[in-house]
């Protein structure tokens, strides 16, 4: 039945456009816009239904919906149309962000703060060092490196290093409600993709900014130094704010507050990225607040989890839907290295990790996995990079675009089964509220 | 809205932040009216019928769209378009759920007969009323311009609000009040407008492919409804949980709305059908999915009437006397239809009943179908129009609340038509 509906939904619109196939501006575009959001909604739902009976994460089946009925393959889903739906992107990774700072409960995340500290620090720095060091050892394979000196060649190596190891607490934060998973591990990955976030950001920073001097462009350590500190101490003030405006509607005006969450999460993720600030530390801030400075972090997470499915199954499929298959094929065979790379090195590196902080062993077996999905960052980093060393941005960009492009389909898959053998999917379901149980979190249990 | 406004850049990022906190502001106030706090405090001021409509909303959606105050100037309204498309959808598919086999066949033959003499002699005094209006103002007098103009306008005048103090509740004894059938059959009247309109006066667009005579699109706009409902029927099958089925919910209006805007059809009826076909079919989530639109309808409506109320365009002398004619064409086409009822022997309402009927405010489906024209079409007619009704909305809705507060003679029972209007908003 539910295949059935998927080919009907397309059968529909490939009708429908084949009314006015020119027509995505003028009248039309606004009914382009409303039917793709439509169409998307329902086939990424009824998708994510499909994909979850095989035993694989609802949100890839989201993802493949949005590849499949993108401008790449079927051109179900127009450019323009997906431009318009992209006023979702900042929306959900605010959400998303939201939830992950309501999560960080400091009382629950205390005994972990050990693991994850020796994660951040061997995990994800040493996964920096082994992606700079391969890019650095593979520059034959790209023809970006041929003309640069050996310096250069370290300096951009490093760049794309950092870009490379960017997780997503989009994804993660996606499959922990999805799988309804509560326990060490789902929480050790969570804090790690969160902070390592910030260290990402500022590592990027920093190693841009040196990087851009070896091609001759002057780097102001005290511009660089105040661009950082804007981004970082601005965002976690304006976080501040926003969770004192969350905790204050939930005390005084209570109810119906499922709207006003999704506005705050609206101006934090507009109105923070054009005036630089970084929308994911905004709202990872304002959530963390709200979890442990009120007793508002539980009615915050039940608020997004009723309001934000629609929110979520939109930003998905439209992340798949501007997946760059075309880079896959340019860069396909290093990016395939890189990726296989990059595992590897969480994957080991976590036990090492583990190892020096004496985690339990489902921390050092499976957390690994956590580590690898990889999204919205790796992409706003593969454009900052491009927009930094416009020379050889293009075809280096796209080397991060077709490695985000393999994670953002094989890494979810291998997090949710790694969440299943942990024994952490289901758990949390059955911590909560009998009353609030079967209440769906990110994805319903429901349909099967 | 008009076509140049796509795509002009925003200039500044400052100018950028101010219109994204201006909307945030706007839609937060939206959901704070739609709190139940709120709303008992409107209740309490005795205010309940004009903010139940939604009047200051469009009063803020039209001081936000002023150039002085720059909140929604025309580039952001073409940013808010799938959204009035959205709403649209959503307005006629809740109008239609209400179209449910058992509630239509509760109404009484000499009531639908009152009903069909309401709606008729309405929509005849008010195509004569504008019609005359649009000969002597409207450029393109003679063509069919004019009759679809003068069409759109009767359709929407036809209707009644669906709540507020004319309406009673709507079951007493196993029927339907007499009341609250004629009411629930003027939307009716709307929407055979609406969908005549739509598929007979074609939009000028050099983009379609498909060149179809009126009555193809009339078919293909039912069967399209038709296929939507059945589609949204299967689909919530197949759903159980709260979350999915307001997904789902979303997901086809949207997807209906944004169809039948595409092929230049009235997302409001095309919605409406798929809607009436859903209320029509057995299904067991019956009750979920009217909770699903009930929760959703207010917010979804006071947005609509935001953004509404930012394409009013004041300045010209013609919508505000459409809006008077309007107002005259309803009351005058009301009046009379009383008269007829009576000679026929057909039910006649009370005389109290029948006063605050004749004064009954359009309510948001008459809004939304001018504004639908808008969506449709281009021309300098339309913005008179959307200016016309949605002014005679206002005048309408506040002559009702004087009328039961016996300001315009009659007794005047504000204690309780304040309790129904609370109930939800006047679709």
């Amino acid at each position: 039945m539910r295949v059935f509906l998927l080919i009907v939904f397309a059968g529909l619109m490939h009708a429908t456009r084949s009314f006015a196939p020119q027509a995505d501006a003028g009248g039309a575009g606004a009914a382009g816009t409303a039917v793709a959001f439509g169409y998307l909604l329902l086939s990424a739902l009824f998708a994510g239904s499909i994909f979850k009976s095989f035993g694989l994460p609802r949100l890839t089946g989201y993802l493949v919906t949005g590849i499949v009925a993108g401008p790449q393959v079927l051109g179900l889903v127009s450019m323009p149309a997906l431009e318009n739906l992209e006023i979702f992107n900042g929306m959900a990774i605010a959400l998303i962000a939201l939830t992950a700072g309501a999560e960080l409960g400091v009382r629950e995340m205390k005994p972990l703060l050990r693991s994850i500290f020796w994660l951040i620090v061997v995990a994800v720095l040493g996964v920096m060092g082994i992606l700079s060091l391969t890019i650095y050892l593979c520059r034959d394979l790209l023809p970006f490196f041929d003309h640069l000196t050996m310096i250069q060649a370290v300096g951009v190596a490093a760049v794309l290093g950092v870009t490379m190891t960017a997780q997503s607490p989009a994804v993660v934060i996606a499959l922990r409600s999805e799988m309804q998973a509560e326990g060490p591990v789902s929480r050790t990955v969570l804090g790690v993709v969160v902070l390592s976030d910030l260290v990402v950001i500022l590592i990027f920073a920093v190693v841009s900014s040196l990087t851009r001097t070896l091609f001759g462009n002057s780097a102001d350590a005290l511009e660089t130094a105040g661009r950082l500190a804007w981004e970082i101490l601005g965002s976690v003030g304006a976080g501040v704010l926003a969770g004192l405006l969350l905790g204050g509607f939930f005390k005084y005006v209570k109810g119906g507050a499922a709207l006003f969450v999704l506005a705050v999460a609206f101006v934090m993720a507009e109105v923070g990225q054009r005036i630089a600030f970084d929308p994911l530390i905004i709202a990872c801030t304002a959530g963390a607040l709200v979890r442990n400075a009120t007793s508002f972090g539980h009615k915050l997470l039940d608020e997004i989890e009723g309001s934000s499915l629609a929110v979520y199954v939109v930003f998905f499929a439209v992340t798949g839907a501007t997946i760059h298959i075309d880079a896959l094929r340019m860069v396909g065979i290093p990016a395939a290295i890189f990726v296989l790379v990059r595992g590897t090195g969480f994957y080991s590196l976590t036990w090492v990790a583990g190892a020096l902080a004496r985690a339990p062993l489902p921390i050092r077996k499976y957390a690994g996995f956590g580590l690898m999905p990889q999204a919205g960052l790796a992409l706003a980093l593969a454009l900052l990079f491009s927009r930094t060393f416009p020379d050889l941005g293009v075809t280096a960009a796209a080397l991060v675009l077709g490695g985000v492009a393999i994670n953002e389909m094989v890494a979810p898959v291998l997090y949710r089964i790694a969440l299943v053998r942990s024994g952490e999917a289901g758990a949390a379901n059955a911590d909560r509220d009998p009353a609030l149980q079967g209440v769906p979190a990110l994805a319903s249990e429901g349909e099967g | 809205m008009e076509g140049p406004a796509v795509g002009t850049p925003f200039r500044t990022a400052s100018e950028v932040i101010k219109i994204i906190l201006g909307l945030v502001a706007l839609f937060a106030l939206a959901a704070l009216g739609a709190h139940p706090k709120v709303r008992r405090l409107e209740r309490r001021l005795r205010i309940s019928g004009v903010i139940t409509a939604g009047i200051p909303f469009v009063i803020l959606g039209f001081i936000a769209s002023l150039p002085s105050v720059g909140v929604m100037p025309e580039n952001v309204l073409w940013v808010l378009r799938p959204v009035l498309v959205l709403a649209l959808g959503w307005i006629g598919f809740v109008v239609g759920f209400r179209f449910d086999a058992a509630a239509i066949e509760s109404i009484q033959r000499r009531v639908a007969t009152t009903g069909f003499f309401v709606g008729s002699f309405t929509f005849a005094s008010i195509l004569i009323f504008c019609g005359l209006l649009l000969l002597v103002a409207e450029p393109a007098a003679g063509t069919g311009t004019f009759f679809r103009d003068a069409i759109l306008l009767a359709s929407a005048g036809s209707v009644i609000a669906h709540r507020g103090p004319h309406v009673p509740t709507r079951r007493e004894g196993g029927r339907a009040d007499p009341i609250w059938g004629i009411v629930h059959l003027q939307h009716l009247a709307g929407i055979i407008g609406l969908l005549i309109v739509a598929a007979y006066f074609r939009p000028n667009d050099s983009t379609m492919t498909w060149q179809l005579p009126g009555t193809a699109w009339l078919f293909i706009t039912l069967g399209l409804g038709t296929a939507i409902g059945g589609i949204v029927y299967a689909t919530l099958s197949s759903v159980k949980s709260g979350s999915d089925f307001t997904v789902v919910l979303l997901g086809s209006v949207g997807f209906a709305a944004g169809i039948a805007g595409f092929l230049r059809l009235s997302p409001i009826v095309v919605c409406f059908v798929a809607g009436f076909m859903l209320a029509n079919l057995p299904f067991h989530t019956r009750a979920l999915v009217r909770s699903t639109l009930v929760r959703l309808e207010r917010p979804i409506y006071l947005v609509f009437l935001l953004v509404s109320g930012s394409l009013l365009r004041v300045n010209e002398w013609q919508g505000w006397m459409i809006m008077l004619l309007l107002v005259a064409g309803t009351i005058f086409g009301r009046s009379v239809a009383w008269e007829v009822s009576r000679r026929r022997h057909v039910y006649v309402p009370g005389n109290e009943e029948k006063r605050r009927l004749t004064l009954a405010p359009l309510g948001a489906l008459a809004v939304a179908v001018a504004v639908n024209a808008q969506l449709l079409y281009y021309g300098p007619v339309i913005p008179w129009l959307v200016v016309g009704v949605i002014g005679a909305s206002i005048i309408t809705e506040i002559l009702v609340q004087f009328s039961a507060r016996g300001f315009l003679g009659g007794g005047g029972t504000a204690g309780e038509p304040a309790r129904r209007e609370a109930e939800g908003v006047p679709l």
